[in-house]
């Protein structure tokens, strides 16, 4: 019973260790060699994971039962000790890859007398070359071929890293009377888009039973007749690389096979844009939209239920704007609207075609344009207006001048208006708007030395500051009407958020040093930043220099004061405002801004004598073109009307004996222009006059889409200063606190003020 | 570290262009970009007048001006010197160009549909050299000039610099205008070239330090006929 029992075990385990017997040596999966030295540990062969094995064989393609040779190269490793190499089949270590297992049969193996698939040199030298003759297996079919790297220690893996060996095509095409196939259309590695059209010849001697096409390893079809061609649709596939194969059979099961690449191109679908710019410019506009129509369709409030507080017929004449609209004011509403419908259209348009479509271009060979344009040149005109607005409402405050008190909100929202309008420009003027989230990303890295960084920071420094400084003299206001007008009162409350019967004081003490803020920026950013723009760069002559920081600065002041004079003129014309926006007011901002332009045309002088005496040649020709050259057109008019403008704004009320308005409006809206001009005279004629003076002078015409795109951005502030007068209270209206004995006596000075600024009806 | 220069010998150029055709071809570069280009201009006046020809790669200055204006840092410089410009960041300001005083820079003004000699078409570009899809060191920054609104320029063809080639219109010229190499290094071809001519730089006195070289000392004529060796490809260090 029990010899039974251990014969039944010994059966078991003889096929079981025979059949693993070849796992225990080191010959995993090859057949010995003579020279077999198993028991030396691992340190006697060679350390195969650095070693590199390639193979080689003189062609792939074999007819049944013929030969191959297959040389194996091993190098790196370290070199002295044993190596074994090992030619196998298949890549599992198990006696089923030695190459007889799969039909091959080895003729030689590297020792020259063996037939062993296993071959181990004694000393392995750092290199070494292997060859290996083999005769190729009697079916037709696929057969591959690895070379493996042994190393030593008995039981241990093989390895190689040539995982991808050789793959022997054995009969098919090798053998007289296959077809022969050929891909006449398209060419190996051809560009092709849309629908192309495959076409084959096939050439055999025996009738053709079917032919193959393939694309990417899948089937698509097959056909058994003449013509070989199929239309195959690209547009189906990515992009890229793809592979075609045709391959054809004859009747007596004997095939051929061609296989091709081509580049599959088609052009990318037009995707919409649809990144966060035009997410956020889309719902900007809608926003805006839905909001004006509310407004508009908002039925007129009904009489205010008793109780209720009720304006005064002052206040109801200072919220004209907001209680009633007439048909001109639909119509200028109606046509912002378009407008600004146009300008994100031509927006749209541009960044379609790129900024091709303007006039500007490279500077130098061969386009000869300017790299900047209108866009740069609106930029710093609708700054300048922006720290002109501003300067003059904190200096209202800062400096108490109380007679102007009703024009201040104005220039507060005129300056947050235009300083969006200015951020918008410099957008429109990028190649790549989508990404000017990069400024913020790598804002360290460059704002140690990018004039562009510097502005991008006090821009919206300054865009902050105003519109908080705007935000908080409104509260104030905003609680007065909540309860007064109840149609804004939605909009009022959640303004009014934290609003408190006494915060009054408090919110004085910090607009006042607001105001002192914004009046030291003003000097930074329009006196510096911005045209530090310019006067940096050594590379544009005629910009680079020192007085770039107060000639900016005297400009931006003036064309400022020159838009606050142009606005209050219209709303006390189209308001009948004219008791509350006194004379006073347009004749102490006229002279302000007759001296400051005054001041421009000499800083105009200085740079003019400086560019002509003793210049290098560069800034000589500029300066030329602008006095006697193509843009002296443009020049002298400018200094032609701003003398005038202060001749006439420093004889009118003195030597005119009747002041008239509109003079002064005519004459500051002549200074705007003026300096939109001459800010044009800056920045192109020093792009045109290359410093490099082997350059040809360049040219520049604006096209129709800049003209659009600039006049768009004044008539989006256009629109955004109408909505703001239709939803809040474009001059102040709250009536001071009747009695002063109620107030603290640390409030006295400001009702004082108060009392001063709000007219009597 | 090397500081890659180049140094180009006026008085060997014959004015060929064969560096601008070299640039456009290995750069893929589009219509009316001229990376390379070939000044051709008179010297003197009549009847003691020569004609010369000078070359203007970007001139990948030490203190390049348009590195620092950069708002998003898609100008920079790297440690070897190159000054490269990454299209994947640039948000096209075009302020770089503005400060250059060189005018090497070439906007994408639009899609590159075109390039100097042949159309493309719709289909876009037929052939984009594959090597300006690598990112070195981690930047796109080779080849440049193929997508719109991005800013582009010489690159002293980093990509073939990545694999030990000289620039391309190093490599190219058939009279050996160009000498490339590191500057730091007093025996590389190109300091040699330096130590050897009288030389100047464009615009040196805006201290940007330029790193091209302009030799303008004429050579002695025996020297010219002598055949040279331009088949040379290899950036020797």
């Amino acid at each position: 019973m029990r010899r039974s029992r251990i014969l039944l075990v010994l059966a078991l385990l003889v096929p079981i260790i025979l059949a693993a017997a070849p796992l225990t040596n080191a010959r995993l999966g090859g057949e010995g060699s003579g020279i077999r030295q198993y028991d030396c540990g691992s340190s006697c062969h060679v350390t195969p994971s650095t070693a590199v094995v390639t193979m080689s064989a003189p062609s792939l393609t074999v007819e049944k039962g013929g030969s191959v040779t297959v040389t194996v190269s091993v190098s790196g490793g370290n070199s002295g000790p044993i190596l074994g190499v090992m030619l196998v089949a298949s890549l599992s270590p198990d006696p089923t890859s030695l190459p007889s297992a799969a039909g091959w049969t080895i003729t030689a193996d590297p020792s020259g007398s063996g037939t062993n698939n296993y071959y181990e040199i004694s000393s392995y030298a750092g290199l070494v070359s292997l060859q290996w003759s083999l005769t190729a297996p009697l079916t037709d079919g696929n057969y591959p071929l690895f070379a493996r790297v042994h190393h030593g220690g008995g039981g241990e893996a093989q390895f190689a890293n040539n995982e991808a060996g050789l793959s022997f095509l054995v009969g098919t095409g090798g053998i007289s009377g296959a077809p022969v196939v050929d891909i006449i259309s398209p060419s190996d590695w051809e560009y092709v888009e849309d629908v192309i059209t495959v076409s084959a010849s096939i050439q055999s001697s025996t009738p053709i039973a079917y032919a193959l096409l393939q694309i990417d390893g899948v089937v698509v079809d097959n056909k058994s007749q003449e013509p070989f061609q199929w239309d195959v649709n690209t547009t189906e596939y990515a992009n890229g690389e793809l592979s075609l194969n045709v391959t054809a059979y004859d009747t007596n099961g004997s095939f051929g096979h061609k296989e091709i690449t081509v580049n599959v191109n088609n052009p990318e679908a037009e995707k919409a844009v649809l990144n966060w710019v035009w997410m956020a410019v889309g719902g900007v506009a809608i926003i805006l939209g839905i909001v004006a129509v509310a407004l508009f369709m908002r039925k007129k409030p009904k009489e205010e239920g008793v109780g209720e507080p009720k304006l005064s017929s002052t206040e109801r004449e200072l919220l004209a704007p907001l209680l009633n609209t007439k048909l001109p004011g639909y119509a200028l509403f109606a046509l912002s609207m378009a407008g600004m419908v146009y300008f994100i259209y031509t927006w749209y348009s541009l960044i379609i075609s790129g900024h091709v479509a303007t006039g500007m271009r490279d500077y130098g060979v061969p386009l000869s344009g300017t790299p900047w344009g209108i866009y740069i040149v609106s930029f710093i005109w609708l700054v300048g207006i922006a720290h002109g607005g501003i300067i003059i409402s904190a200096s209202i405050r800062v400096m108490k001048f109380e007679k102007y008190r009703p024009v201040a909100r104005m220039a507060e929202v005129l300056t947050c208006v235009m300083l969006l309008m200015a951020g918008l420009t410099i957008l429109m003027d990028l190649g790549k708007p989508d990404r000017i989230d990069n400024v913020l990303r790598y804002y360290w890295s460059q704002i140690g030395t990018s004039p562009f960084a510097w502005d991008l920071t006090v821009i919206l420094l300054y865009t902050t500051l105003s519109v908080t400084y705007l935000y908080l003299l409104m509260r104030d206001d905003l609680a007065y009407l909540k309860d007064r007008l109840p149609k804004f009162k939605w909009i009022y409350s959640i303004l009014l958020f934290g609003y408190r019967e006494d915060e009054k004081k408090k919110i004085d003490q910090i607009s006042w040093w607001i105001a002192l803020t914004l009046l030291v920026l003003v000097a930074l950013l329009s006196g510096g930043v911005i045209p530090w723009i310019f006067s940096l760069i050594a590379a544009q002559a005629g910009w680079f220099g020192a007085i770039q920081g107060p000639y900016y600065l005297i400009a931006a002041l003036s064309s400022g004061i020159a838009s606050v004079i142009v606005i209050a003129s219209i709303m006390r014309t189209v308001f009948k405002w004219e008791k509350y926006i006194k004379l006073e007011v347009f004749t102490g901002l006229g002279r302000v801004l007759g001296i400051l332009v005054l001041i421009y045309l000499w800083f105009v002088k200085h740079e003019q004598l400086t560019m002509q005496f003793a210049a290098p040649t560069v800034e000589h020709a500029i300066s030329n073109a602008l006095l006697t050259g193509e843009y002296a057109v443009f020049f002298w008019p400018i200094v032609a009307s701003l003398l005038f403008a202060f001749a006439y704004l420093e004889m009118a009320g003195t030597v005119f004996k009747k002041y008239s308005i509109l003079g002064t409006t005519i004459t500051a809206t002549i200074i705007l222009v003026a300096f939109w001009v001459k800010r044009f005279l800056i920045v192109i004629p020093s792009l045109r006059y290359p410093r490099l003076e082997l350059y040809p002078v360049g040219t520049y015409t604006p096209t129709l889409v800049e003209y659009s795109m600039v006049s768009g951005t004044i008539v989006i502030a256009a629109f955004l200063f109408l909505l703001f007068m239709k939803v809040f209270p474009i001059m102040d209206v709250k009536e001071p606190v009747t009695s002063p004995a109620e107030a603290t006596a640390g409030d006295r000075d400001q009702m004082e003020s108060d009392a001063q600024r709000t007219p009597n009806p | 570290m090397v500081r890659y220069g180049m140094a180009i010998d006026m008085s060997r150029c014959m004015g060929c262009r064969a560096c601008v055709e070299a640039c456009k071809v290995e750069n893929n570069t589009p219509m009316g970009v001229f990376w390379m280009w070939l000044f051709r201009f008179e010297e003197g006046t009549y009847p003691n007048s020569k004609l010369r020809y000078m070359a203007r790669p970007c001139q990948h200055c030490d203190n390049a001006p348009c590195v620092k204006v950069c708002p998003v840092g898609a100008r920079f410089k790297r440690d070897d010197g190159l000054v490269l410009t990454d299209a994947d960041r640039c948000i096209g300001c075009r302020y770089c160009e503005v400060s250059c005083p060189f005018g090497v820079n070439y906007f994408n003004w639009k899609e590159p549909s075109k390039n100097q000699y042949f159309d493309w078409g719709s289909k876009g570009l037929p052939y984009r050299n594959p090597d300006h899809d690598i990112k070195y060191e981690g930047r796109l920054v080779s080849g440049g000039n193929h997508f719109a609104g991005v800013m582009g320029k010489c690159t002293f063809c980093v990509h073939r610099l990545a694999k030990g080639l000289k620039p391309a219109c190093v490599a190219n010229c058939p009279v050996g205008v160009f000498t490339f190499g590191d500057l730091d290094d007093p025996n590389s071809e190109v300091s040699k070239a330096i130590a050897e001519k009288d030389h100047f730089r464009l615009e040196e006195e805006l201290g940007t330090n330029p790193k091209v070289f302009y030799l303008g000392a004429p050579l002695d004529p025996k020297e010219l006929r002598k055949p040279f060796d331009y088949y040379k490809e290899e950036l020797t260090l």
